[in-house]
């Protein structure tokens, strides 16, 4: 009985383990995300404003 | 790529399906006769070793696909599988070891299936070295793309290995069956599922990481 409860455990804590790295994937994943939605916007908020760039475009000062 | 409500899907089915596993490995299957309580790892191992050879797979196709296409998406699906499967092929080796203390005697014996089995790990390991190494990425990915095709020309040998051999690892799947008591093989294959689940999801997020990566540089480079 001890050696089996052992096992469970031993069993639980790899679960644990792969669970805590599909839960960092996510995070970071999400950080990414993030990142990635506010670099557009400052992308977008750059190219707005530089009129190099809206020349660029062909838009119209 | 659409992940949010799908993954969210694949997650909740992963978590049911590991409480069944738990309660299939431990209360519901027989304890077998000769091994005892220590057999009971078996329906870790075992699905912790189809994942890695289907992990290396993947790495396989992926280096295939990458070096007649060269898209990076190929590349970055090669490197997440590789990573995956260097994990599960690690813990394969852990577990067996635990397994093989109380059945052989000792940790780790110098036995056909365990030796081609350590220079797959070794192999992966070895691409996943290649990948952090610093250079060109360009023939990083065309470098690596050859190794994960060529490493995986080893998953057949450590397959037969067991049966070729004859080494002293047990071989449960032969031409005349599974060789299992059916509580014991719809454990197995409650299992297989399970980790089966775990990887999908697992490569999933791992790619989209590894794309989200890109994604980031490209467009540190065009903010002003």
């Amino acid at each position: 009985m001890k050696n089996l409860t052992l096992l469970f455990f031993a069993y639980l804590m790899i679960w644990i383990g792969l669970f805590a790295y599909l839960l960092f994937l996510i995070q970071r994943g999400l950080a990414l995300s993030r990142e990635i939605a506010a670099l557009k916007q400052a992308l977008a908020a750059g190219n707005k404003g530089d009129p190099e760039k809206r020349k660029d475009r062909g838009e119209t000062p | 790529m659409a992940r949010g409500f799908d993954d969210r899907a694949i997650a909740w089915i992963l978590l049911v399906a590991m409480v069944v596993s738990l309660y299939m490995v431990f209360m519901y299957v027989p304890t077998e006769r000769e091994m005892g309580i220590i057999q009971r790892i078996f329906y870790f191992h075992v699905p912790l070793a189809w994942i890695s050879f289907l992990a290396f797979l993947m790495v396989c196709i992926a280096g295939i696909q990458y070096l007649r296409q060269r898209s990076r998406w190929w590349d970055a699906l090669g490197t997440s599988a590789a990573e995956i499967g260097v994990l599960f092929s690690t813990l394969v080796l852990i577990t067996g070891s635990i397994w093989a203390k109380p059945i052989w005697g000792t940790w780790w014996t110098w036995e056909p299936r365990l030796v081609t089995f350590l220079i797959l790990w070794f192999i992966y390991v070895g691409y996943l070295l290649l990948r952090a190494a610093a250079g060109d990425d360009e023939r990083k990915a065309r470098l690596a793309a050859v190794v994960g095709i060529v490493g995986f020309l080893d998953v057949p040998l450590v397959f037969f290995s067991a049966r070729l051999l004859r080494g002293l690892s047990p071989v449960v799947f032969t031409r005349q069956g599974a060789g299992l008591a059916p509580p014991m093989l719809w454990t197995l294959l409650v299992s297989l599922a399970t980790f089966t689940l775990l990887f999908v999801l697992l490569l999933r997020q791992r790619l989209f990481l590894e794309l989200a990566r890109d994604e980031v540089e490209s467009l540190k480079e065009l903010v002003p």
